[in-house]
């Protein structure tokens, strides 16, 4: 995606500038209908890279602890939170619900460098988040692999191995893991 | 008694594995057992959701912010020495951010001088210390390989090692057909390891921590008389004579208030930076160069561990290998031996991050799903990383500075210097690992020294048989003076190819027994005095 | 309708009410009313309770056994020895079901009740909730023969058991038509999820190593229950040969241990026996916990700090679990997780503890109490 051709997408909220450090948001509350919404923007994330299963339902109680945790304790998210609400709000009123994650993701256009606008912001504190948060909670997996930073997969007395493993045939042909 | 001071048994100065592991012996040996911990840096809460959240979206800690600043310890030597992001000075020590590789010494590793003429010999031989190796393994619950052998053991490890991993196959076939031994990488993990992949903060706590063993301690309603207290600072050692301590000197860091805290035996548990340092800062008409310095040995013979890195391209990863645990698992010592002490030993590791691809990066990056899935079977990279042993110097040293930091401990310089006979000694190690890259058919596109970071420092109040030789006799009490014990890693006379936390937590154990014996013999002969005096009063 | 059939459905209206009001109801009680033709006149709102009260006693089930498994396995000096991890692999397995059942309940609004300190409470030795294998009655010791005997009953699968002749001490009990098994349990429940269709949410529900999904759809039910079956509770076939050695169905490995011998494969027959030996192993003599538990003025200080401070450990990471599917999240399941571990450091030390009448050595009696 090169961003210094592709023009930075958005209306009049996406573009309003702002200053690059998290948005004042202590004392605000993030309400039901702002976190259904920020969901949908998770799952958004799924379809787009077709990387977990089921709406990602298996998800939402890990993502719902990182929304609390980053909303609940200082310094709060909320204020991000409602900002990438009403950003993502715009582009679905402008491009259509399918079009505008589209954008939002892969064709955004918003320039290097510290987030200035409200599209950057929405992009850096909260896209980006879910989309790490994403992958660690079982996206990686659609990718190869096992396990991942922050993926939590058990202990090494579960039945299901933690990690790929090593598999060396000895002379016999025999699968082992000792030398 | 209006008036009178508290004199606790023991002031244990600082809070990390050292510290809290003798508190702990001393406390289960008798529960009434009165310590005062000082901790010059903050509490900061373990398994919490936000900083963990943190960690893995921004890749932030909760403690980097103790981390030594430049200003705070300078390098000065002809090798830059990399203090920041070494230590922690906060509750709990380093032990909050370890990788918990937990390996022991090797014999010949308390033999340096004898074997090459360099370095230092300990006043104790591996087999004084192999019990205590064993207790340590226990307690930290080291993973480790019974059959491997690299140094000699009576028991076997408490718990199975964690296996190579599928990544570390080609690197494995090629130390095998040079004929390297490989091994698994012990490492200090808790049954309860869910294998997270955020050791630097783990959410339940299944990487040892001195902090989780200290919030056991403290909430330990026997243990009435132990109290810890935290953003206090000890400045300076007061003495009674030039043979016995008196008191210490604490700055509380959150009221300005300065006390004077006594005892009948004193710890310095600090840190191979600071256990040095407080005794260098503590002048007297007894002690002109500081406590214990009068053959001005504190500070010298720094050294710490550099990581030698050979890192190598291959044109595809048709199999998608990324990073899944936060620790290595292939490593081998078979140059960490008798016959490379005077070259210089390596302890080889493969290095736990590659292969690895960011696969939220290039999503993030709006990569669609098709070119990241081109970039992930596209070339990868894999690195054999090293440990190598520094041979300590009298003229590389530590020193205070005027000034303190941000947490009211003295500044720091450190002069670290290499010969050019190390640096050529460094670049045949280097050559020995290029070939374990050619061997895999990767092609070389890094190897180098890195600058010493200062995870390791050892030999800055080294543990010697006479005065002359070291700061402390073999049970860690300072040379000359009755009721003195430093322990921390800056004890170590040499500092092998590995990880020092496993020796100094058996060293630590030692300690601890040691003091209890004596504390036996105290009472053994207050009470046969008593009954002599009872008998001689019939 | 004609009067017979009103009648009928009349009366059946009655059981429904019955079953609703009563708080001491049967599983053969729920199994009767949703799995009845009738259930489909009620109304949806009474079917919806009565479906979160029927997966309120499969969470019962599953969580009653855990603690008579977890007590067999401290029990056990190596807890590497391929016994342990056996039985180990059971508790994580009844953990999981407990998770999904959980879920299945949160999905659809309920909240799973585990910490419960009033006298409905589970205490010790204790029958099945619900009056499912009313012959069997949970004892918390450590691994003997006769709590192999216990596990191999509540294990019991519905198959024929062609690998050897079973015999159990509770040959009377089988005899007897058994309606209210937990297979027939899941049954039920999976019936009228199918039924009913409820409207499921996964907003409460939990996922992670001990709880592997999250059930917001009527495939995924089914797809929960199939799979909590065939791991061991009232299977569709968990026989050796349906499973193979490696995945032994609980029955089959707590039968090893009874027998003191593994379950090969004979390549000459093709068929699954008991052959190479297997040992039982070193454990604890840890004797019956008696009813209500060890009392503080029975027993000696150092014994008393032991229970006392399990008792209180226990009762903080059930409470905590249970909020897992309320207020407390993801996050509360890694906390209880974290205090689950913490058990043993009193569980296992109480247990090298012999009691003064020489039969036996103390255990845990996890009693839920207030902390």
């Amino acid at each position: 995606m090169d961003s210094n051709l592709t023009p930075m997408i958005g209306g009049p909220v996406c573009n309003e500038k702002t200053s690059p450090g998290l948005l004042q948001g202590d004392r605000q509350v993030l309400t039901h209908n702002n976190k259904e919404f920020l969901w949908k923007i998770f799952v958004q994330i799924g379809y787009t890279w077709k990387n977990v299963r089921f709406d990602s339902s298996n998800l939402k109680s890990s993502w719902l602890d990182m929304i609390a945790a980053k909303s609940n304790v200082a310094p709060s998210y909320t204020a991000e939170y409602i900002n990438a609400a009403y950003v993502v709000g715009e582009l679905i009123n402008m491009y259509g619900e399918a079009d505008a994650f589209y954008r939002l993701f892969l064709k955004n256009g918003i320039p290097p460098g510290p987030p200035l606008t409200r599209l950057a912001h929405a992009k850096m504190y909260v896209v980006n988040e879910f989309i790490i948060m994403q992958v660690m909670a079982s996206g990686f997996k659609h990718f190869g692999g096992v396990n991942y930073h922050g993926y939590v997969k058990g202990s090494r007395y579960n039945l299901v191995k933690e990690v790929r493993e090593i598999e060396i045939n000895d002379a016999s042909g025999v699968k082992t893991n000792n030398i | 008694m209006n008036g009178m001071k508290k004199v606790y048994e023991y002031i244990i100065v600082g809070s990390g594995v050292a510290g809290i592991t003798i508190a702990k012996k001393l406390l289960e040996n008798n529960p009434r057992t009165s310590i005062l911990m000082l901790e010059a840096g903050p509490e900061i809460p373990s398994k919490e959701r936000r900083p963990w959240w943190d960690y893995i979206t921004l890749d932030q800690t909760p403690y980097a912010f103790t981390y030594d600043e430049d200003w705070e310890a300078k390098s000065i030597g002809n090798i830059n020495w990399l203090s920041n992001g070494a230590r922690v000075k906060a509750v709990g020590g380093s032990t909050m951010h370890w990788g918990a590789w937990c390996l022991r010494f090797k014999p010949e590793d308390f033999r340096l001088y004898t074997n090459t003429g360099e370095g230092a010999d300990w006043p104790i031989t591996y087999d004084d210390l192999e019990n205590y190796y064993y207790q340590a393994e226990e307690y930290l619950s080291v993973c480790g390989d019974d059959t491997e052998n690299w140094s000699p053991r009576s028991k076997p490890y408490p718990m199975p090692p964690f296996q190579w991993t599928a990544a570390d196959g080609v690197m494995l076939m090629a130390f095998m057909k040079l004929g390297i031994k490989p091994g698994k990488m012990p490492m200090a993990r808790y049954r309860k390891c869910f294998t997270t992949g955020t050791c630097k903060y783990c959410p339940f706590g299944s990487r040892f921590s001195a902090q989780n063993i200290l919030s056991d301690l403290l909430e330990n309603k026997l243990y009435k008389n132990f109290i810890l207290r935290s953003n206090t600072p000890v400045r300076k050692i007061n003495c009674r004579s030039k043979s016995e301590i008196e008191s210490v000197e604490c700055l509380d860091n959150v009221t300005g208030a300065i006390t004077t805290e006594s005892a009948q035996k004193f710890i310095i548990c600090s840190g191979s930076y600071e256990t040095p340092k407080l005794l260098m800062n503590s002048k007297s008409s007894w002690w002109k160069n500081g406590v214990g310095n009068d053959a001005d040995l504190l500070g010298r013979f720094i050294i710490s561990h550099s990581m030698l890195k050979v890192r190598g391209r291959y044109p595809e990863n048709k199999e998608r290998w990324f990073q899944e645990y936060d620790f290595p698992t292939l490593m081998s010592r078979t140059y960490d031996s008798p016959e490379r002490q005077k070259i210089g030993k390596i302890f080889l590791f493969k290095n736990r991050v590659l292969p690895n691809v960011d696969i939220a990066s290039l999503m993030i990056a709006g990569k669609t799903p098709e070119e990241i899935d081109e970039i992930m079977t596209g070339p990868m990279e894999m690195e054999l990383q090293a440990f190598m042993e520094e041979k300590g110097k009298f003229e590389n040293r530590l020193q205070i500075v005027e000034g303190t930091d941000r947490f009211g401990l003295p500044l720091t310089t450190i002069n670290f210097n290499r010969t050019e006979t190390e640096n050529a000694n460094a670049r045949e190690n280097l050559k020995l690992m290029e070939k374990v890259i050619v061997e895999m058919g990767y092609e070389v596109v890094l190897s180098k020294t890195e600058d010493p970071g200062a995870h390791h420092t050892t030999g800055t109040c080294r543990m010697g048989k006479t005065p002359e030789l070291g700061v402390t006799d073999e049970f860690l009490k300072v040379h000359n003076i009755k009721n003195l014990y430093l322990c921390s890693n800056g004890v170590f006379p040499t500092g092998s190819a590995v990880n020092p936390t496993l020796t100094l937590t058996a060293l630590s154990m030692r300690l601890s027994d040691h003091l209890i014996a004596q504390q036996k013999k105290i009472k053994t002969s207050i009470n046969e005095r008593s009954r002599n005096t009872a008998t001689t009063t019939l | 309708m004609n009067a017979a059939e009103i009648q009928q459905q009349q009366h059946f209206d009655e059981k429904v009410m019955n079953t609703l009001s009563s708080r001491n109801a049967t599983v053969e009680e729920h199994i009767n009313v949703i799995t009845s033709e009738s259930i489909v006149h009620q109304k949806p709102e009474d079917r919806l309770i009565l479906l979160k009260r029927t997966l309120q006693q499969a969470v019962e089930l599953e969580f009653g056994t855990i603690p008579i498994y977890l007590s067999a396995l401290w029990s056990i000096k190596d807890n590497l020895s391929p016994i342990a991890i056996s039985i180990r692999n059971v508790v994580q397995e009844e953990m999981l079901h407990l998770a999904l059942v959980c879920n299945m309940l949160a999905s659809i609004g309920g909240k799973p009740k585990i910490y419960d300190i009033s006298d409905k409470g589970l205490r010790y030795p204790t029958k099945l909730p619900g009056g499912v294998h009313s012959e069997l009655t949970l004892k918390l010791s450590g691994l003997t023969d006769d709590a192999l005997d216990d596990f191999l009953e509540i294990e019991l699968p519905n198959e024929e058991i062609t690998i050897a002749p079973y015999e159990s001490k509770f040959n009377d009990a089988h005899s007897k038509n058994h309606t209210a098994t937990i297979g027939a349990l899941y049954d039920a429940i999976n019936k009228e999820f199918q039924s009913l269709a409820p409207v499921m949410t996964p907003d409460k529900q939990i996922s992670g190593p001990l709880a592997w999904f999250v059930i917001d759809t009527l495939d995924k039910v089914k797809s929960a229950i199939n799979w909590i079956k065939e791991q061991g509770e009232g299977s569709i076939d968990n026989s050796p040969e349906s499973t193979g050695v490696d995945k032994l169905s609980h029955f089959y490995r707590f039968w090893e241990v009874r027998r003191r011998q593994k379950i090969e494969l004979d390549k000459t027959t093709g068929k699954y026996v008991f052959n190479s030996p297997f040992p039982f192993p070193e454990v604890w003599p840890m004797a019956v916990v008696p009813v209500g538990g060890y009392q503080k003025k029975d027993v000696s200080a150092e014994v008393w700090e032991l229970t006392n401070n399990f008792d209180i450990t226990y009762s903080k990471m059930i409470y905590t679990l249970e909020s897992a599917w309320s207020e407390g999240g993801q996050a509360a399941l890694w906390k209880a997780i974290d205090m689950m571990f913490d058990l043993e450091k009193y569980a296992i030390p109480l247990m090298k503890i012999p009691k003064p009448d020489g039969c036996g050595n103390y255990g845990p009696s996890f009693r839920l109490i207030r902390y």
